[in-house]
């Protein structure tokens, strides 16, 4: 990417101090740096279908709406539709002429993630991007329809199963995976997916499933391309979401004045669902920036945890080994 | 201590035919600049498949046994390679990318007994260890067939 070196190294720098690149600090110097990259273009997703799930909420409206404004007919993927439909009202008083479909889906219940990829795929014969948004952060362990761990089964294996059945559909789409930056404490439980061990933490096993996402990123960048599909990861940085206000209480109260709105933690995935062309596959982004997946070496997964999670998550969602020599 | 190197890079060789090159391990004595010998010692090339390589590296030659953990073909190759003072891990991941593939390497080592005192001298050799495979590599798999 052709941006100058002086403001790449400021870019790099703000990164990882984290305080000033994650809020909404990080955000207004980027923009202002040379070389920031360029928006999508007005219109560029004229005629499109693209889903956008937890889209009731926080980032997941302000995404709906910026991909909407970019023209799109963007499907709001909410578990309850009452206020799914009070968000599309919203988001339709400030953009009249946008198309917002309203769709019934609970990512953390694989059957229901199926039924609703059967659903809408009948519907709809070609996608143009899904964000997935849905995010939880259960206060006690809490186990999905399928006996997963929650968080896991919405960060992760409902986004993989949803992926996975709409392949024909995606052909030459955008998939994006929101993560967190919270994932760069906790490293790769390859061990423990399930979180049946030690004593539960809400933001650990949050973070913990936002780790998994981008472990398994490269894989299902890999297993996906051969469709076409473009799959990223991302994360916000810090953003004052509902999940933030409820769940970061005392976080929320000491850095309030520098967390970004919702607009600017959704930037990066409106920007990786639309532009052009499709930036590189399989990496992990944040301000429009390929970002490194480890920041400490404690947290650097090794081959052998990557193979198991890579088996656990494939036996978890059901996915059909591409074709096993051998096995 | 466990030394890792990971390297991407793009061929325009398609998936499928970097899959089958790198798969077959015999292939990295073009290759891999330190193997001297890889044969099949037992399986049919799937998984379970053990090789015998031999190589130098640093100026010693090393016998390791290699065996294919898992083959998904064309998007991940991992070998295991084993001997009484190392074990180690080859990963390869292939991915479509335009009409050709964007592949990546990873080697990760660890040592025991004496050789681990070998570890940091590895970890600081690695990077031109590493260029020197992946120039190799990219050479022969825009070679192949497609």
């Amino acid at each position: 990417m052709g941006a100058p070196i002086a403001s790449r190294a400021l870019d790099t720098a703000m990164d990882r101090s984290l305080v000033l690149g994650y809020t909404r600090i990080g955000l207004a110097v980027r923009r202002a740096l040379p070389g920031w990259p360029a928006d999508p273009a007005p219109g560029s997703l004229a005629g499109e279908h693209v889903l956008v799930t937890g889209a009731s909420s926080g980032l997941g409206i302000a995404t709906a709406e910026g991909l909407a404004e970019l023209g799109a007919t963007v499907h709001l993927v909410v578990r309850d539709e009452a206020k799914g439909a009070r968000v599309r009202d919203e988001i339709a008083r400030r953009l009249p002429a946008a198309t917002l479909e309203v769709r019934r889906c609970d990512v953390g219940d694989l059957d229901d993630v199926r039924r609703f990829a059967a659903a809408i795929g009948d519907e709809l014969p070609s996608i143009r991007a899904v964000v997935h948004n849905a995010g939880v952060m259960p206060p006690e362990r809490t186990e999905s329809a399928q006996g997963h761990e929650l968080s896991m089964a919405v960060h992760l294996l409902g986004p993989v199963v949803m992926t996975e059945a709409l392949r024909p559909q995606l052909a030459g789409a955008r998939v994006v995976l929101v993560s967190s930056g919270g994932m760069y404490g906790q490293a790769l439980r390859s061990d423990d997916p399930g979180y049946l061990k030690g004593d539960y933490s809400p933001t650990t096993a949050y973070a913990r499933s936002k780790r998994m996402q981008v472990e398994m990123l490269p894989l299902l960048a890999d297993r996906w391309s051969l469709d076409g599909i473009h799959l990223s990861a991302m994360h916000p940085g810090w953003a004052d979401t509902p999940g933030v206000q409820e769940s970061l209480p005392r976080f929320r109260s000491i850095t309030r004045p520098v967390l970004r709105d919702d607009a600017e933690g959704a930037d990066t995935s409106v920007w990786l669902a639309a532009t052009e062309p499709a930036p590189a596959d399989g990496r992990f982004w944040h301000d429009r920036r390929e970002r490194p997946i480890d920041l400490l070496p404690t947290t650097r997964s090794t081959q052998d945890q990557r193979s198991a999670a890579w088996a656990w998550l494939t036996q978890a969602t059901g996915l059909v080994p591409n074709q096993t020599k051998g096995a | 201590m466990r030394p890792t190197v990971s390297r991407t890079f793009t061929t325009t060789t398609p998936p499928e035919a970097v899959f089958d090159y790198l798969a077959d391990f015999t292939n990295a004595e073009e290759w891999d600049p330190g193997t001297v010998s890889c044969e099949r010692v037992s399986g049919d090339g799937g998984v379970g498949t053990t090789y015998r390589n031999v190589s130098t590296f640093l100026g010693r030659e090393s016998e390791i046994t290699y065996t294919a953990v898992e083959l998904e073909r064309p998007t991940r190759i991992h070998l295991t390679g084993h001997n009484e003072q190392f074990d180690g891990h080859d990963v390869l991941g292939v991915r479509a990318h335009g009409t050709g593939s964007e592949v990546t390497y990873t080697a990760e080592f660890s040592f025991s007994g004496t050789a681990r005192f070998a570890a940091p001298v590895v970890a600081a050799y690695l990077p031109f260890l590493a260029r020197k495979t992946v120039d190799e590599l990219k050479a022969r798999l825009d070679r192949l067939p497609a």
